[in-house]
């Protein structure tokens, strides 16, 4: 074929031609690959320290945990009595979960006077278990381990005897026992206003919750009659011993709340807008096409009232913008015409006469714009989020301020005037910023881990044209984080 | 003396020195393929400087990804294949013009293979970066490269149709100036 023997031809003589590039090109070649290993150790090391450091917090964080556990159980031994401690009368359940655990747990053996006084009461001598409660207000609602399928208390116990010769098992705000004893998930359960350890023995007061909602909750549930007076925690007596303990102990309790580390992967639908000059902001918008661009990003919650947290965080986002389409180019034109025509004429023949005819017309003129933007973003989400349960599933809804702090971009503007693509590149500190709504849905995994599915969108502006154009893009994202949730605490 | 008698390492020889890191080895396989991998580079460059730029960019990803070369096919197709691939993720960012090409008056097209063949390399690589960046974008991954015009559509994303008449125009433009050299040689 004719038609390929021109290619082939230009195919054969390229392929046979050579240009030598500059001599010192292949040192470049291997100082670039050497900085960039360079930069690669760097980038390796910081990994490893930030690693090393993420460890070493967590482990000394849990160790820090265990020497509350420690402490508390050490001063059982000195323990005579509890004072009752104050609460909310009219909103408060309290439970008191004495586990005497004397076969594993030497600690607790030697009995004290409070726990002598407290045995008629209804502590067993089994080394079971026994509960008293009491309801201050009107209405009783205490839940009992006995009442609940599936629940042997008595071999979990064995199983844990080591923990709780350290008073460790349930040192972590009695989360532990009301999941095992109420089978109520962790986002319904009521919030511990108060809560003492005696070695293996538990004092957990609850605020209160409607029976309604413990049933809806499925949790097992039996009325019992008020008590007027709750031995263990109501006993007065203020001996030397008392007062030492009650120092002891008040010293290692610290009221927790949980702290949420969220870390999220975010695919999402951009829907760009521009604004700023009409003309080449209605160009923009003509031609914008979605993109799928990705986030990555780190949250941090923390409770500030009942269901409310704050959270903060960090995001990296790639965002990639393409404006394709084309764009017709109109102006008026004037072309000219020279029109011949020829007259015969009798004497001298033939004759041609020429007319110039002028002619005004619309020239149209359609060109293609394929010009391609990406910017990479950091932000900064702060904001705050309602939280709520139902059965194991926790909910959210995260409202948030986002701050463009560091953004780079690079790609291609379209010049209108001169009708052509250009490139720029350019990197700011601030990039604007905007808003996000989301709405969180997660399950657990595990005690600590959760996982996190996460709907939401975004709508912030960039001005992301340094050189000359116009164009204030205003982007909306529809996004869908999946992600991970750990419970510091 | 010694460079007379130096061993020219084989293929094998100089991939499994690349892999080890040896200097030599690379240094090797960079004489071997710098110079027509320099023309590749030329075609897409706008200038000498971004193209030493495109090559320095080709060299670098062949030594890191030299592993990857699974000995399918010839290791200068392997790397000019690296090379195109650096070319056009570069030029990418750079404007792409798809003007209305001006070849000047249409004068009768000399089909004759031997037209090309008559012109030196350098004659027509000098005629192909003529062509403005878009089209001779799309002209040397077409006619040089062998790239399909959907593979071309998808790399620059642009449509296929535009792909077709773009190549079209700037293949009528090559050979519209070709002719003229000819005529003017004549």
């Amino acid at each position: 074929m004719m038609n390929n023997q021109f290619e082939k031809q230009i195919q054969k003589k390229l392929d046979q031609f050579e240009v030598e590039p500059s001599e010192n090109l292949f040192d470049s070649i291997l100082e670039s690959r050497a900085s960039r290993s360079r930069g690669l150790f760097g980038v390796k090391v910081g990994a490893a320290i930030l690693a090393f450091t993420t460890i070493v917090v967590v482990l000394v964080w849990n160790q820090s945990n265990d020497n509350v556990g420690i402490a508390g159980a050490s001063a059982v031994k000195q323990q005579t009595a509890l004072t009752e401690p104050s609460v909310e009368p009219a909103r408060v359940i309290e439970n008191t979960i004495a586990e005497n655990n004397a076969k594993s747990s030497p600690t607790v053996k030697a009995e004290s006077p409070a726990q002598k006084r407290s045995k008629p009461a209804g502590i067993t001598k089994e080394g079971g278990l026994d509960k008293t409660g009491e309801k201050v207000s009107s209405g009783n609602l205490v839940a009992t381990p006995n009442n609940i399928p599936g629940k042997n208390i008595a071999n979990h116990e064995s199983a844990s005897s080591s923990n709780h010769q350290m008073g460790g098992e349930y040192r972590d705000n009695g989360q532990n026992i009301f999941e095992r004893y109420f089978n109520v998930d962790a986002s319904d359960r009521p919030a511990i206003s108060y809560q003492e350890h005696k070695g293996t023995s538990h004092l957990l007061v609850y605020h209160s919750v409607a029976e309604e909602r413990l049933e809806a909750l499925g949790a097992n549930t039996m009325r019992t009659k008020p008590v007027k007076k709750m031995p263990f925690a109501m006993d007065n007596s203020e001996s030397s011993e008392s007062i030492a303990y009650k120092q002891a102990t008040q010293q290692h309790i610290i009221t927790r709340k949980p702290l949420f580390i969220d870390v999220m992967f975010t695919p999402m639908l951009s829907l760009h807008n521009a604004a700023g000059n009409s003309e080449v902001s209605g160009n923009y918008r003509a031609m914008s096409k979605n993109n799928i661009n990705q986030q990555f990003g780190v949250r941090l919650s923390y409770p500030i009232y009942q269901q409310w947290y704050v959270f903060a965080g960090a995001s990296y986002l790639q965002l990639n913008t393409t404006y394709k389409g084309s764009i017709e180019h109109r102006e008026n034109a004037v072309r000219y015409e020279t029109v011949t025509s020829y007259i015969n004429d009798p004497v001298r023949g033939t004759i041609p006469v020429t007319r110039i005819d002028t002619i005004q017309y619309v020239k149209s003129d359609n060109k293609q714009y394929n010009a391609e933007n990406q910017y990479k973003i950091v932000q900064l989400p702060i904001g705050m989020s309602y939280n709520f349960g139902y059965k194991k599933f926790n909910f959210a809804i995260h409202a948030s301020a986002l701050f463009n702090v560091y953004a780079h971009s690079e790609g291609q503007n379209m010049d209108f005037a001169n009708r052509q693509v250009t490139s720029y590149n350019s990197t700011k500190k601030h990039l604007g910023m905007g808003t996000g709504l989301s709405f969180m849905a997660s399950y657990p995994l595990s005690n600590r881990f959760r996982a996190i599915l996460e709907p939401g969108f975004q709508y912030f502006g960039i001005n992301g044209s340094k050189n000359g154009n116009i164009v204030n893009e205003r982007i909306f994202n529809n996004s869908l984080s999946i992600g991970l949730r750990y419970s510091l605490f | 003396m010694w460079a007379n008698t130096k061993h020219q390492m084989t293929e094998e020889e100089l991939l499994k020195g690349c892999l080890e890191e040896r200097q030599e080895c690379q240094r090797e396989l960079y004489k071997r393929f710098a110079g027509k991998m320099m023309v590749v580079c030329l075609r897409y460059a706008k200038d000498r400087l971004e193209a030493e730029d495109m090559l320095q960019d080709g060299f670098i990803k062949i030594f890191d990804n030299i592993g990857r070369f699974k000995r399918e096919g010839s290791l200068e197709g392997w790397v000019r294949r690296i090379m195109v691939n650096t070319a056009l993720n570069k030029i990418r960012g750079n404007k792409m013009k798809f003007e209305d090409l001006d070849a000047g008056n249409e004068v009768f097209v000399n089909e004759e293979a031997n037209a090309v063949e008559r012109l030196s390399e350098l004659s027509i690589l000098n005629l192909i970066n003529q062509l403005p960046n878009g089209y001779k974008i799309v002209f040397n991954m077409f006619a040089i490269e062998g790239f399909s015009h959907k593979e071309i559509a998808d790399q620059l994303g642009i449509e296929e149709a535009s792909s077709r008449s773009q190549y079209a125009k700037a293949r009528k433009y090559l050979q519209n100036k070709i002719t003229k050299l000819e005529q003017i040689k004549l």
